[in-house]
C-alpha cells in the first residue's frame, strides 16, 4: 500500500486568537512562530508536519490573522460577483490582485485554505460574536473546505462558549472544539483530533495514528517520569556511607547527605527535562520548586516538619542499615557457590545478610545509612513535583499527602522503598561495584507511584 | 523487528548510565542527527546514536577485546573440567580390579548430578534473585580496588558493571557452570568409552553393608535411564554375577554416564543460553528508563518544522493622514458618538457633553448608514467608543479612518473595558493601550479611558 501524502490543515482565524499557540500546542513545540497578543504577528504561513511515530501524518499551516473579512466580502461584491459560484469566486480573488494590494493578507489566508483538506477556525471565545466573525465564516464556508471551530480561552472567566456554540450552530457548524492554549489539557488535544476525524471521514485512520502516537508518548512520559523518582527513592534506600571507628561520625554522615542531595537534585533535573515541552508552552503549573530547586535541604528539620514529619532527632542520616534478612540473597549467593563446588559464595552472602555489621565493627568499620523520615520525605517531596508537574493536586502540599503522621504519600510505596533498604546492591549511590538498581526492585516503586498519580 | 547487535546495545546501555549519572543527555547534534537519519523506533535512534557519540568506538573495542577474553577463558576452563572429567573415569575405572559399577558412576555423573539438582533448587524462588556470583566477585573485586584509589579519580570500569550485572550475569555465570560440567562429563564418557573399549576390565557390583536383594533393587533403580535410552541394565543383566556380562554392563555403564551425566547437563546449557539470549536482549530495549526517555524529543520528535511556504507581504506603512489633535480635550458641546462592534452600550455620561448618539455599529449596513449620517450633518466632534479588550486590527482601522474623512472634526477614541483588559495582565494591558494609542495617532484621533467617567 502506497503512503498516502499527509493531511493538510489550514489553521485560520481573525488576528490575535491564538493560532501560533494552537500550533505550538498540537505540535508540542514551544518555538514554533512568533507569538504576542497584537495584532498580526504573523505575517506569512508557517508549517508544521505532525509525526506519528517518526512518519509525516498531517500537516498544519499557520495563517495570518483575518483582520478585514468585511473589505474583502466588498471587494468579492464588487469585482467577482460574476463568478459562477462561491468558490470560483475566492479563486477569482486570489488569483486577482487583492484589492490592489490591500488584502494580501486575506489572500494567503484563502489561498492556505484552498490548498488544504480543511481548516480550524481559531475563535478567541472572550470575544463577543461580531458581525465581523460572521463574515469571516462566510468567506472561509465560501472556499468550499470543511471547517472546524476551535475555541479558545475557554478557561478564561471571560470566555462565553456557550454563545459561540449558539451562533456557530446557526451557520451550519456544530462539530467543534474547545480548547485553552494557557492551560495544559492533554485530553483538550485528544479531542481536537477526534473532531477533525469527524469532519475528514476518510483520513479518520491517519488522525487516529496521530492520537494514538500522543496518548502512547504521554504515557511514556509519565512512565518514565514515576521511573526516574523510583530510582532515586531506591539508590537512597539502599544508599551507606563506610567509615572507619576513627572518623568523625558526622563527617561520614555529611557524606551521605551529600550524595543524597546530589541525588534528589539529578531527579528533579529529569523532571523537568522530561516535561520541558510543557513547562515552556503552557502557563507553567504553580510548582514546589524555586529555580529548579526545592528550597528548603532535605536534611533540615524545618522540612521534615513542613511536612508533617515528627522525628525525634535532627539528625536524619544515621543508624545502622536495616538488618532485614533477605533470603533471596543468600540462597542466590548460595547457590551460585555451590556450583563453583566453593563455599566462599555462602559465607560472603550469610556475612553480608546477617553479619556485616558485626564484621565492620570488627574491622573497625561504620556503615551508615538513612533514615526512614528522610526517605519519607524524598518520596513525599518528588511524589508532589509529580503531581504538579501532571497538573495534579494543584501542588497543594496538603492535597497530594495521604499519611501525614509519617508522610509517606501511601502505605503501600512506604513498603516498596523501605523493602531497598535491605539491598545496598541496588543503589547507584553507593559508588564502586554498586549496580544499576534491577527492574524488580524499581518497579514496584514506579507501579506505586504510577496509581497514586491516577 | 530487527534489534541492534549486543555490542552496540551494550554501548547505549553504558551512554545511558553515564547521561543519567551526569544528569543530563551528552549534546551531540552529530549523533542525534545520524541516529534520525537511521529511523526506526525509539530504542533503534538511542542504539545509533550512542554508537556514534564521540568515545564508543575506543569502547566498542574494548568490550570486543573482553568478549575475547571471555572466550578464550571459557574454552580453557571447558578444557580444563574435560581432562578433569577424563582423569575422574580413569581413576574410578583403574583403582582396583574388579571395577565397582556404582563407585565407577558416581565418581562420574555424583558430583555433577547433586550440584545440578541444587542448582535447579535455587531457581524456584523465582525473579526475586539478586546478585549472582557475578556480581558478588565484581563487587569484592571493584571494592578492593575502589580502596586503593583516591578521590577524584575516573570511574571502575563501567563496560564490566553493566555486563556483569543482573540477569546478563547470572545467566551467563549458569551457562559457564553448566559449560564446564558439560565437558566434564563428555569427558569421562569419551574416557570410559576408550577405556572399556581397548582394555579388558572385570566389572561388578559389589556390596559390604547391602544385602543381594538391597542390592538389586539399587541396580534396577540405576538402570532407569539406560532403559529410557533402550539399553539393558539390572532388569536382564545378572547383578551378582556382574562379570559374567562383562560387556553389556560396560554398554550400560557408558550409556547411564550420558544418561545422568551429559544430558541433564546439556538441558540445562541449553535453557541457560536461551535465558542469556534473552537476558542480552533485554539490554537497552527499555525506552522507558529516564536516560533515554529525556532522547525521545531529540530522536524520535513528534513534528518537525515545515518552514515558511508563503512570505509575509512588505509590512504595510500607513502614513498619519491627519496632524495628531491629542493635545486638547476636546470632548464639549455636541459631539456625535458611536458605538464599534458591541452591542450598543449607550453614549457614556461624560460632563458638558451633548451627544448626538450614532448607536451601535457592526456590519456592513450599519456602517454604511453611519457614514451617511456623518457625511450629511455638521459634524463638531466625533467620539468612538471602543472595548480597550478588543485587537485594533486593520479593519477596524479602515473603518476609523473612514469615519475620519467622512467627518472632518476632531475624533476621539473612547476606550471601555479597561477593568477587563487590566485582569488580562499589567503588560498585556500596557501593549494593547499602546496599540490604540498608535492607531489613534495614525488617524489623528485622541484616546480618553473611559473608567473615571463611567
Amino acid at each position: 500500500m502506497s503512503r498516502m501524502t499527509p493531511v493538510d490543515i489550514a489553521v485560520v482565524g481573525h488576528t490575535n486568537t491564538g493560532k501560533t499557540s494552537l500550533l505550538r500546542t498540537l505540535s508540542h513545540d514551544s518555538r514554533f512562530g512568533e507569538v504576542s497578543d497584537r495584532p498580526a504577528t504573523t505575517r506569512d504561513v508557517q508549517g508544521v508536519m505532525l509525526l506519528a511515530d517518526g512518519e509525516a501524518v498531517v500537516a498544519m499551516y499557520d495563517t495570518p490573522g483575518l483582520e478585514d473579512a468585511m473589505g474583502v466580502a466588498a471587494v468579492l461584491a464588487r469585482a467577482h460577483a460574476g463568478a459562477t459560484d462561491p468558490v470560483a469566486a475566492i479563486d477569482a480573488f486570489i488569483a486577482g490582485n487583492h484589492g490592489d494590494g490591500r488584502y494580501e493578507q486575506e489572500a494567503k489566508v484563502l489561498r492556505q485554505v484552498r490548498r488544504s483538506d480543511a481548516a480550524l477556525y481559531v475563535i478567541d471565545a472572550r470575544e463577543p460574536v461580531l458581525a465581523k466573525h460572521r463574515e469571516e465564516l462566510r468567506l472561509l464556508a465560501a472556499c468550499g473546505k470543511p471547517l472546524m471551530p476551535v475555541l479558545n480561552f475557554v478557561a478564561n472567566d471571560e470566555a462565553d462558549a456557550e454563545t459561540w456554540r449558539e451562533q456557530l450552530a446557526r451557520v451550519g457548524l456544530h462539530v467543534l472544539a474547545q480548547f485553552d492554549t494557557v492551560v495544559y489539557d492533554a485530553q483538550a488535544e485528544q479531542r481536537v483530533f477526534e473532531r477533525l476525524a469527524t469532519l475528514l471521514e476518510h483520513r479518520r485512520r491517519d488522525f487516529e495514528r496521530l492520537r494514538h502516537s500522543r496518548v502512547r508518548e504521554r504515557e511514556a512520559l509519565i512512565e518514565s517520569a514515576c521511573r526516574a523518582v523510583a530510582e532515586l527513592l531506591v539508590d537512597a534506600a539502599g544508599a551507606r556511607r563506610h567509615g572507619t571507628l576513627d572518623d568523625d561520625t558526622e563527617q561520614v554522615h555529611e557524606r551521605l547527605r551529600d550524595t543524597i542531595r546530589d541525588a534528589e537534585q539529578r531527579c528533579v533535573d529529569t523532571l523537568l527535562g522530561l516535561f520541558r515541552f510543557e513547562l515552556d508552552a503552557y502557563r507553567p503549573p504553580e510548582l514546589p520548586l524555586q529555580q529548579g530547586r526545592w528550597q528548603l535541604d532535605a536534611f533540615d528539620p524545618e522540612t521534615l516538619r513542613s511536612f508533617g514529619i515528627r522525628t525525634g532527632s535532627a539528625a536524619a542520616a544515621g543508624g545502622a542499615a536495616g538488618l532485614a534478612v533477605d533470603a533471596a540473597v543468600g540462597g542466590m549467593s548460595l547457590g551460585a557457590a555451590a556450583l563453583l563446588g566453593a563455599g566462599l559464595g555462602a559465607g560472603w552472602s550469610a556475612l553480608r545478610s546477617f553479619g556485616q555489621p558485626w564484621v565492620d565493627r570488627l574491622r573497625g568499620h561504620q556503615d551508615i545509612a538513612l533514615e526512614e523520615p528522610t526517605l519519607a520525605l524524598l518520596a513525599a517531596r518528588q511524589h508532589l513535583l509529580l503531581a504538579a508537574l501532571l497538573r495534579r493536586g494543584h501542588a497543594s502540599q496538603a492535597g497530594v499527602r495521604t499519611d501525614p503522621a509519617q508522610a509517606w504519600p501511601d502505605a503501600g510505596l512506604r513498603q516498596a522503598v523501605l523493602r531497598c533498604r535491605a539491598h545496598p546492591e541496588w543503589s547507584r549511590l553507593n559508588g564502586p561495584g554498586g549496580e544499576a538498581a534491577p527492574d524488580h526492585a524499581v518497579r514496584p516503586v514506579a507501579d506505586r507511584l504510577r496509581t497514586l498519580l491516577g | 523487528m530487527s534489534i541492534a547487535p549486543f555490542a552496540d546495545r551494550v554501548i547505549a546501555e553504558l551512554v545511558r548510565i553515564r547521561e543519567e549519572a551526569a544528569g543530563h543527555p551528552a549534546d551531540c547534534p552529530a549523533a542525534d542527527e545520524a541516529a534520525r537519519h537511521a529511523g526506526g523506533g525509539l530504542v533503534q535512534r538511542i542504539v545509533v546514536r550512542a554508537g556514534a557519540l564521540p568515545g564508543s568506538d575506543a569502547q566498542r573495542r574494548r568490550l570486543r577485546r573482553l568478549l575475547g577474553g571471555a572466550t578464550m577463558a571459557t574454552m580453557v576452563l571447558a578444557v580444563l573440567a574435560g581432562l578433569a572429567g577424563i582423569a575422574a573415569a580413569a581413576t574410578a575405572l583403574g583403582a582396583r580390579e574388579p571395577a565397582s559399577l556404582p563407585l565407577v558412576l558416581l565418581v562420574v555423573v555424583g558430583a555433577n548430578l547433586l550440584t545440578l539438582v541444587l542448582w535447579m533448587l535455587l531457581q524456584f524462588p523465582g525473579s526475586r534473585i539478586a546478585p549472582g556470583i557475578g556480581s558478588v566477585l565484581l563487587a569484592l573485586w571493584l571494592r578492593g580496588i575502589g580502596r586503593g584509589r583516591a578521590d577524584g579519580q575516573p570511574p571502575p570500569d563501567a563496560l564490566l558493571r553493566v555486563l556483569a550485572s543482573g540477569n546478563l550475569a547470572r545467566w551467563s555465570a549458569a551457562s559457564l557452570v553448566h559449560l564446564a560440567w558439560l565437558s566434564f562429563a563428555v569427558g569421562a564418557v569419551l574416557a570410559l568409552t576408550v577405556l572399556l573399549s581397548v582394555r579388558a576390565y572385570a566389572l561388578s557390583w559389589e556390596t559390604t553393608l547391602l544385602d543381594a536383594e538391597a542390592l538389586t533393587a539399587w541396580a534396577r533403580l540405576l538402570s532407569v535411564g539406560p532403559a529410557l535410552l533402550g539399553v539393558p541394565g539390572a532388569d536382564r543383566l545378572p547383578v551378582i554375577d556382574a562379570g559374567d556380562a562383562a560387556q553389556a554392563w560396560s554398554l550400560w555403564l557408558v550409556t547411564a554416564a550420558i544418561a545422568y551425566g551429559v544430558l541433564p547437563r546439556a538441558t540445562a546449557l541449553a535453557a541457560s543460553l536461551a535465558m542469556l539470549w534473552r537476558a542480552q536482549r533485554a539490554l537497552a530495549s527499555d525506552p522507558s528508563r529516564p536516560g533515554f526517555a529525556r532522547l525521545r524529543t531529540r530522536l524520535l520528535p513528534d513534528h518537525q518544522a515545515l518552514g515558511t511556504v508563503d512570505v509575509a507581504p512588505p509590512a504595510d506603512t500607513v502614513a498619519p493622514r491627519r496632524e495628531s489633535a491629542t493635545a486638547t480635550p476636546v470632548l464639549r458641546g455636541c459631539v456625535h458618538g458611536l458605538c464599534l462592534e458591541s452591542s450598543d452600550r449607550g453614549a457614556p455620561p461624560l460632563a458638558d457633553v451633548d451627544w448626538v448618539w450614532l448607536g451601535a455599529v457592526d456590519d456592513a449596513g450599519s456602517r454604511e448608514s453611519a457614514l451617511q449620517r456623518l457625511r450629511g450633518e455638521r459634524v463638531e466632534a466625533l467620539a468612538i467608543r471602543v472595548r480597550a479588550t478588543m485587537t485594533p486590527d486593520r479593519g477596524i482601522e479602515r473603518f476609523i479612518g473612514e469615519l475620519a474623512s467622512a467627518a472632518p472634526a476632531p475624533a476621539t477614541l473612547l476606550l471601555d473595558d479597561l477593568d477587563r483588559l487590566r485582569a488580562r495582565g499589567a503588560d498585556v494591558h500596557a501593549r494593547r493601550l499602546d496599540d490604540w494609542q498608535r492607531l489613534a495617532d495614525r488617524n489623528g484621533f485622541a484616546v480618553q479611558g473611559l473608567e473615571a467617567a463611567a
